[in-house]
Order: structure tokens, then C-alpha cells, then sequence
């Protein structure tokens, strides 16, 4: 057996698992209206081919990934397992991207054979309220929480400064052992509570995109999809919040590991590792699959049925994946494909706002490897 | 609130969204003081140029349904009397236009008064 079992590859061997079942399940978690990218209406399909449709995409993942898992098997005999890992990685991206793109092309043929009869409607509502009780997200002075622990590392930090150890140490691997240590100095002694701090910032970015977004209904069910709209965007603006708590934990328990103040033990090392990085990969799954995007899957008293049809926005998302729209100001939209939101890629500020995140992001990679 | 905006129509969206924030206005679902969306919020919740929105809030505007609160944004504004002149010009082609048909159509006086009282009334007025 060339795959070595120990906790590294079958941590890696998990989170691949994990990542394929969420590929998988996509289909299962979009908006009733929206089939692989496109917009459907009653009239076009039934359930039935519905399904099928869904189904065809779950066999193409499957035997694509199965292929690639043999090459796994057998590149692993030949080539370090990271090297292996980053490739499956990316192929199973690949390969998601694939079968997707094929079925959205699929049903977009599909949908040229059956025009809309029904007017195309567009609904929208000036309030944030379920049956004229308000109900907004989540409140944002939560954030404070996650805040006054980060300012507390801040504070801690320089109290002790002295106390530090000249040589910090900053990289480990699970059995406990120090990978590497670097000098002392006040940049790479607060560089935890930096990147805490943006963290931080990073989930408040989250939270404003979800307040800004628009509560996308549907012109059949005005009054059920408002209800689930306002659900679903609570309910992931508490998310954001709970995320960016056990995140900055996380940090607060790794600040005192390099600072010196805590015992490099397997197990703490394994467990500050493992557990906020689990924790948030399955309250992303669990969640997702409760809610479904736009609120699809909650339990709610459905009775409407306007005889209406939805607008035809098809041609704004490319691919069924990418919005581009200059007409609409909005900055991100409800993803077609998937739970979450996405960017207006037609709306110039946001493009750069976007690009400038990935830029921050990279930056702080190379920062924080000097 | 609902708004509801056809796109299949021929009638532009800017005068459909006039429309429908003055049949918020009659129907109460808007009360006076309430603030409305701003211009880029519901150009943003609809997806559509905020031109098109300005041009509807505008209109309103101009005809006193609704004002510009510095700290609010746009407002509902009191109901008070505000027949013009030019209203009740277009008033009458209006109700000319439909009682041309219904008096073709045979429809008697006490009918159509009866049918325009419980449709006012139906609305909110009073």
C-alpha cells in the first residue's frame, strides 16, 4: 500500500470527500425556479426530466471523479502525496466544472423549445418584514464579540512583550514539533492579531454583501419567497458572525502558542489545527442543505401560485454561473448554481472591490510566509 | 410591500413604478411619512438602470405624492387635495375612454356607478 495512512493524508483524504459530496448536492440546493443556471417555468419541464437532468450530472461527477481517483492510486506510488493532492484538487474542479457546464447546456436547449406564454414579471419589496413583524439579519454590534477578543490579543501581546521569548515560534506539524522559529520583533510578534484583525474584517465584508444584496422573489409565490428570502439571509448573516467568533479564537489560541505561552502539545496543536477548520466546513454543508439558496428548503406555508412567469434574465448570467448586467447597480446577486451570492461582473465598482480582495488575500499569503 | 412590474407590457416601467407606489399610497400599504427605497435600492432590488427609477420617483415628485427627506430619503407625503387642472383634464379623457366602451357595450348608468363605487371603495377611498 503506497498511501501512507497516517493523520496528514487522511486528513486530506476526508476533506476531499467532503468536497466532493458538496459538488454533488449542489443540484439539490438551488432555488425551485433555477435548473443548472437556467431560469425554468412549470410549463417547460416536469419534474421528472427535471430530475433526470440532476441525475445526469451526479453519474458524469461520479465517473469522471472515480477515474481520477485511480490516478491518485497510482500517481501517489510515483510522486510526493501534496504534489498528488493539489493535482486531484484541481482536477476534481475540473471535472465539477464540466459536468455542470454540459448539463446547463443541455437545459438551455431544452428551454428554446418552449417560449413563455405567461407576462414576465419582476417582484420586489420595500420592507424587510414577515407577516408586518420586521426581521431583519442578524445584529451586526454581534461582531463585537469576535472584536474585543482580537483587541485583546492586541493588548495581551503588548503587555508582555518583554515576557517573549527572543525566538518565536511559528510553524508545527502534528506531532508537536517546531518547524521553524523566527527573531523576535514587534511586526512578527503582533502578525497573528494582524491577520486576526482582517479575518475579521473579511466576514464583516460577507455581512454587508448579504444586507446589500437584493431579496430576489419569485412572481409566483410573492409573499412565500419573501418569507424564505428574509430567512435565509438572516440566518447566514448569523453564520458570518459565528464564523468570525470561533475564527479569532482559533487565532487567540495560535497567538499564544507562538508567543510561548502555551505548550506545543499534540493534541492542542492537532485540535486548534482541525476543529475551526471542520466547524466551518460542516456548518457550511449543514447549513446550506437546511436553508438551500434563497431559502428553498425551509418549511414554509405555501399556498400562492400567481399565473405568472419570472423575467427572463438568462441572458445576464453567463454560463449560468457569471451575472454581467451594467444596467443593474446591484454589486452581488443570489448565485444560480449553489448557495451564496456572487458578483455583478457588469458593475465596474464592483469588479475592482473584487479584485482588490483577491490581491489583499495573495498579499497576506506572501507576507505571513516571509 | 409588493411591487409587481411587468416586462412583457408595453407600458415602460418607469410609469409602472409610479403606478404601483401610488396604489401603495391609495391602498394604505404606504402610510404618510413612510419612507420609500431609495432610487438606487430599487433600481438595485429590480435590476434595472436607475435612471428608470429616478424618473418614476421624479414624477411623483413633482406631482406632491411623495418628498425628499434629508435624513429619510424619499417620503410619502400628508394626503391633501391635489386636483390640478391638468389632472382633471387627463381625468376625463380617462373615464371618456371608458365610458365610450361600456355605453357601446350596453352597460347602464346604475351599473357602472355601482361597479366605480365598489372599486373606490374596494381601493381605500372614501
Amino acid at each position: 500500500m503506497y498511501i501512507n495512512l497516517n493523520s496528514e493524508s487522511t486528513l486530506m483524504f476526508i476533506m476531499l470527500f467532503f468536497v466532493f459530496i458538496l459538488m454533488g448536492i449542489l443540484p439539490f440546493l438551488s432555488r425551485k425556479e433555477i435548473l443548472f443556471g437556467i431560469r425554468i417555468e412549470k410549463e417547460m419541464m416536469d419534474e421528472q426530466t427535471m430530475k433526470g437532468y440532476t441525475y445526469k450530472y451526479i453519474r458524469r461527477l461520479l465517473f469522471l471523479d472515480a477515474v481520477l481517483l485511480i490516478f491518485l492510486y497510482l500517481g501517489s506510488m510515483h510522486f510526493p502525496l501534496e504534489f498528488v493532492y493539489t493535482v486531484v484538487i484541481i482536477g476534481m474542479i475540473f471535472i465539477q466544472g464540466f459536468s455542470y457546464i454540459s448539463v446547463h447546456l443541455e437545459v438551455k436547449r431544452h428551454k428554446e423549445n418552449f417560449p413563455v406564454k405567461a407576462p414576465e414579471t419582476v417582484v420586489v419589496t420595500t420592507d424587510e418584514k414577515i407577516n408586518g413583524v420586521d426581521y431583519p439579519l442578524a445584529s451586526i454590534f454581534w461582531f463585537g464579540i469576535p472584536l474585543i477578543i482580537n483587541a485583546y490579543m492586541y493588548i495581551y501581546n503588548a503587555l508582555i512583550y518583554q515576557e517573549i521569548p527572543e525566538q518565536l515560534k511559528v510553524a508545527f506539524d502534528f506531532n508537536g514539533n517546531i518547524m521553524r522559529m523566527v527573531a523576535k520583533s514587534p511586526a512578527k510578534v503582533f502578525m497573528i492579531p494582524h491577520i486576526s484583525l482582517l479575518t475579521l474584517l473579511i466576514f464583516v465584508f460577507v455581512y454587508y454583501a448579504i444586507k446589500m444584496s437584493k431579496k430576489q422573489l419569485d412572481a409566483r409565490k410573492p409573499n412565500e419567497s419573501k418569507e424564505r428570502v428574509l430567512r435565509f439571509r438572516r440566518i447566514w448573516s448569523a453564520w458570518t458572525i459565528l464564523m468570525a467568533t470561533i475564527l479569532t479564537t482559533m487565532f487567540f489560541m495560535l497567538n499564544l502558542l507562538v508567543i510561548g505561552k502555551m505548550n506545543e502539545s499534540k493534541t492542542f496543536i492537532t485540535l486548534i489545527a482541525i476543529v475551526p477548520t471542520f466547524i466551518i466546513v460542516l456548518s457550511l454543508i449543514i447549513l446550506a442543505v437546511y436553508t438551500g439558496q434563497g431559502g428553498s428548503r425551509l418549511k414554509v406555508r405555501s399556498d400562492e401560485d400567481f399565473e405568472k412567469a419570472n423575467r427572463n434574465d438568462d441572458a445576464y448570467w453567463k454560463l449560468g454561473m457569471f451575472y454581467v448586467n451594467k444596467e443593474d447597480p446591484s454589486f452581488m446577486v443570489e448565485k444560480r448554481f449553489g448557495v451564496g451570492w456572487t458578483i455583478n461582473l457588469g458593475n465596474r465598482k464592483a469588479v475592482i472591490g473584487f479584485v482588490l480582495a483577491i490581491v489583499l488575500l495573495i498579499a497576506i499569503s506572501i507576507l505571513t510566509s516571509i | 410591500m409588493i411591487l409587481e412590474l411587468n416586462f412583457s407590457s408595453e407600458v415602460p416601467i418607469f410609469i409602472q413604478i409610479r403606478q404601483e407606489v401610488l396604489r401603495a399610497i391609495a391602498t394604505g400599504k404606504l402610510s404618510e411619512g413612510e419612507a420609500l427605497p431609495s432610487v438606487r435600492q430599487l433600481a438595485s432590488e429590480i435590476g434595472i438602470n436607475m435612471h428608470t427609477v429616478n424618473k418614476a420617483y421624479s414624477s411623483l415628485k413633482a406631482d406632491g405624492f411623495i418628498r425628499i427627506d434629508r435624513r429619510k430619503g424619499a417620503v410619502v407625503e400628508e394626503k391633501r387635495k391635489l386636483v390640478t387642472e391638468a389632472y382633471l383634464k387627463v381625468l376625463d379623457t380617462d373615464i371618456e375612454n371608458v365610458f365610450i366602451e361600456a355605453i357601446c357595450r350596453g352597460l347602464t348608468e346604475e351599473e357602472m356607478m355601482a361597479i366605480c363605487r365598489e372599486k373606490y371603495r374596494k381601493i381605500g377611498g372614501r
